[in-house]
């Protein structure tokens, strides 16, 4: 088996770190602990950038950007400007000069992408994602030279932190927007007001035809809509639609990756990972105790839970590879280096 | 059936105690906070008017009794904010009251479109209102007599009067009606979140800014410019503390142990006196004393997230704890 190694987020019995996690090629079947650095408040969202140093964003509603190195030396530090917070995910340019950041005013509530010098980390300048709560961000695989973000929609207020508020008031979307001006090129709702549109991953197995997929999480009202709720959407590059599973996924995709023709999910709330064709086909759910990080390597879907990792192949999602984790609680997001 | 029996009659208690807990911290905190802040900034609008019409010899007088309304002001605004339930949430006080960082360049604005009453005031936004925007004017760039940012500091003061009379009023009532069954969560929600904002973003977040500055900076914590940054400090753990630990009915503590749950209560009272060890007597040149404190607060927020809140049988939204 070759080395695996992955940058993650955690929590420690004393606080919260972000990281390095490793497999030598022999020896002990587990992950290690390699490098860490302290972090001050939960992390979440990590990028690995051309160069090879990390960056890790704190949670929203979040304070700080970190640069670090696979050693666990923090390089540099930045925080948010004035009436800003994070929204947890960094995305980098291909010439690694330019960072795009999902960020809120705190003052409207309205989503906002940052763009930033990547060396220095300063914002150069600022765009709305014409939404609220925005996640995650991807370069738009289906339309060259274009942003895809995607707006969770759930109304909170900074006086009650991620308190979720006036959930009728829900608005989810994606948008794609221009990535040299920021223009808004076209936006996508689903029908289901209440379905929150969260985390995102290509699939280019069909490199003429790729397509995203979206994590979801429910905002229902009442616990029966929640249990029935797809935890997947996807878009082609024209339209947005569900996929649907023939069990309950408890409403919840934490973590989204693709390899193949498979599309992966994590849901925590069902302890596992459910797994659909890059169609929408389901295909199955693996178990794994409060599963929630995942990321694609070469070969294999890494799945991070709270007691082992797994390695799922591509072609069948047969078990490639289970691991042992070190004694710490693993947080939504990691990784392949 | 005698399992059984027992977890229906813990239920039916928790369920009693649940209203009478948060009845108390309305009753015997909130509402008398309330009243005491509408007191405080009734003050405040006579002593701005009395700096404004002081003549020359007494203006420096003025302006220090002006100072010391507001830091009266201050203080009961956190004793009541700190731990903000209820009407403070619904009204969205805190914005109106406590809009923070301070946006000099809207105040000057608003000193010159000069209002001159509550109508006026609706047209100038948040940032240029509220306690910090009247320590700007007190301290920063100090009113003098006759002059239009003192006009204007009357008028801030007088609409900062007039939210502490409604919230005075919303809390009296609050204070007389049956706790929904939402209002448990609400409070501990609330609780965590008022605790990281003293650990994090007044105390920690600053000394980190200032530590991973390229050039020295000082901390920017909140009101150096008053001097009131260590007694803020001192009043929101003051408030913290009374609602965790001690206090009679008013704490979680209490509410963990009517509920026979004493190992939480004890793990709770402990902590909570841990950090208050380490929260007294901090100054804002000891960074390390600063940032041992902040761990303290942290280590107590964990417990209270971790073991307090499932005890109380409260799912925290406002914490570290929910996955995104």
């Amino acid at each position: 088996m070759n080395l695996i190694r992955l940058a993650s987020t955690w929590q420690t019995e004393n606080g919260y770190q972000t990281g390095v996690l490793s497999k030598p090629p022999s020896g002990v079947e587990a992950l290690q602990v390699t490098a860490a650095v302290e972090v001050p408040t939960r992390a979440h969202g990590l990028l690995l950038e051309p160069g090879g140093t990390l960056l890790t964003v704190a949670r929203r509603p979040g304070d700080w950007l970190l640069r670090w190195d696979r050693e666990g030396h923090a390089i540099a530090w930045h925080w948010v400007e004035p009436h800003r917070a994070f929204a947890g995910h960094v995305l980098a340019s291909a010439d690694g000069r330019t960072l795009f950041t999902t960020e809120m005013d705190l003052d409207s509530g309205a989503g906002l992408i940052g763009m930033r010098d990547a060396a220095t980390l300063e914002k150069r300048a600022e765009w709305p994602t014409h939404g609220i709560d925005p996640h995650q961000l991807l370069w738009d695989a289906s339309h060259a030279g274009s942003l895809i973000v995607a707006n969770g929609g759930v109304p909170t207020q900074p006086e009650t932190g991620r308190v979720k508020r006036n959930l009728d008031r829900m608005d989810s979307s994606i948008v794609r927007l221009d990535a040299t001006t920021g223009e808004l090129l076209a936006q996508w709702r689903l029908d289901d007001h209440r379905l929150s549109l969260r985390h995102l991953a290509w699939n280019n197995a069909s490199v003429n035809n790729p397509v995203l997929g979206i994590a979801l999480q429910a905002e229902h009202d009442t616990p029966e809509e929640k249990a029935g709720a797809p935890v997947l959407a996807l878009f082609d590059g024209h339209t947005l639609r569900t996929a649907s599973a023939p069990q309950s996924l408890a409403g919840y995709g934490g973590d989204i990756a693709a390899l193949g023709t498979l599309i992966a999910v994590s849901c925590p709330r069902v302890q596992g990972v459910a797994l659909f064709t890059m169609d929408g086909a389901w295909q199955g759910i693996v178990p794994l105790s409060e599963a929630c990080a995942l990321a694609s390597s070469s070969r294999q879907i890494l799945a991070g839970g709270s007691l082992h990792v797994l390695g799922l192949h591509p072609a069948d999602a047969t078990l490639a590879t289970e691991m042992g984790v070190p004694p710490i609680r693993l947080d939504n997001h990691w990784i392949v280096l | 059936m005698a399992a059984t029996a027992f977890v229906l009659l813990a239920a039916t208690v928790a369920h009693a105690d649940t209203p009478d807990f948060i009845q108390s911290v309305y009753h015997d905190w909130m509402a008398p906070a309330a009243a005491d802040f509408s007191r405080d900034s009734a003050r405040l609008t006579p002593a701005l008017q009395a700096l404004c019409d002081a003549p020359a010899n007494q203006a420096d007088g003025s302006l220090q009794q002006a100072r010391q309304r507001w830091l009266a002001a201050l203080s009961s605004w956190e004793r009541l904010s700190t731990a903000a339930i209820g009407p403070l949430i619904e009204r969205r006080s805190q914005r109106q009251i406590d809009f923070t960082p301070t946006r000099p360049h809207l105040i000057e604005k608003a000193v010159k479109s000069a209002p001159s009453g509550p109508a006026d005031m609706e047209l100038i936004g948040t940032p240029a209102k509220g306690l910090p925007a009247l320590e700007w004017l007190l301290w920063v760039q100090p009113a003098q007599p006759a002059s239009p940012e003192c006009r204007y500091a009357v008028q801030v003061a007088a609409e900062i009067g007039r939210e502490a009379v409604a919230l005075d009023g919303a809390y009296k009532q609050a204070a007389q009606r049956t706790p929904d069954s939402a209002a448990l969560s609400e409070f501990v929600n609330q609780w965590v979140g008022g605790l990281e904002r003293l650990r994090w973003a007044n105390m920690e977040k600053p000394a980190s800014v200032a530590m991973t500055a390229k050039h020295h900076v000082a901390p920017d914590f909140p009101h150096t410019s008053s001097g009131a940054t260590a007694s803020s400090w001192a009043t929101q753990w003051a408030t913290l503390r009374a609602l965790a630990a001690g206090n009679g009915s008013l704490s979680m503590e209490t509410a963990l142990r009517e509920r026979g749950l004493p190992k939480v209560a004890d793990a709770l009272a402990r902590a909570t006196r841990q950090a208050d060890v380490n929260m007294q007597g901090l100054t804002l040149g000891d960074k390390d004393d600063i940032l041992a404190a902040a761990e303290e607060l942290d280590a107590l927020k964990r417990l209270v997230e971790k073991q307090v809140a499932p005890a109380l049988g409260v799912n925290m939204g406002f914490s570290d704890a929910d996955g995104d």
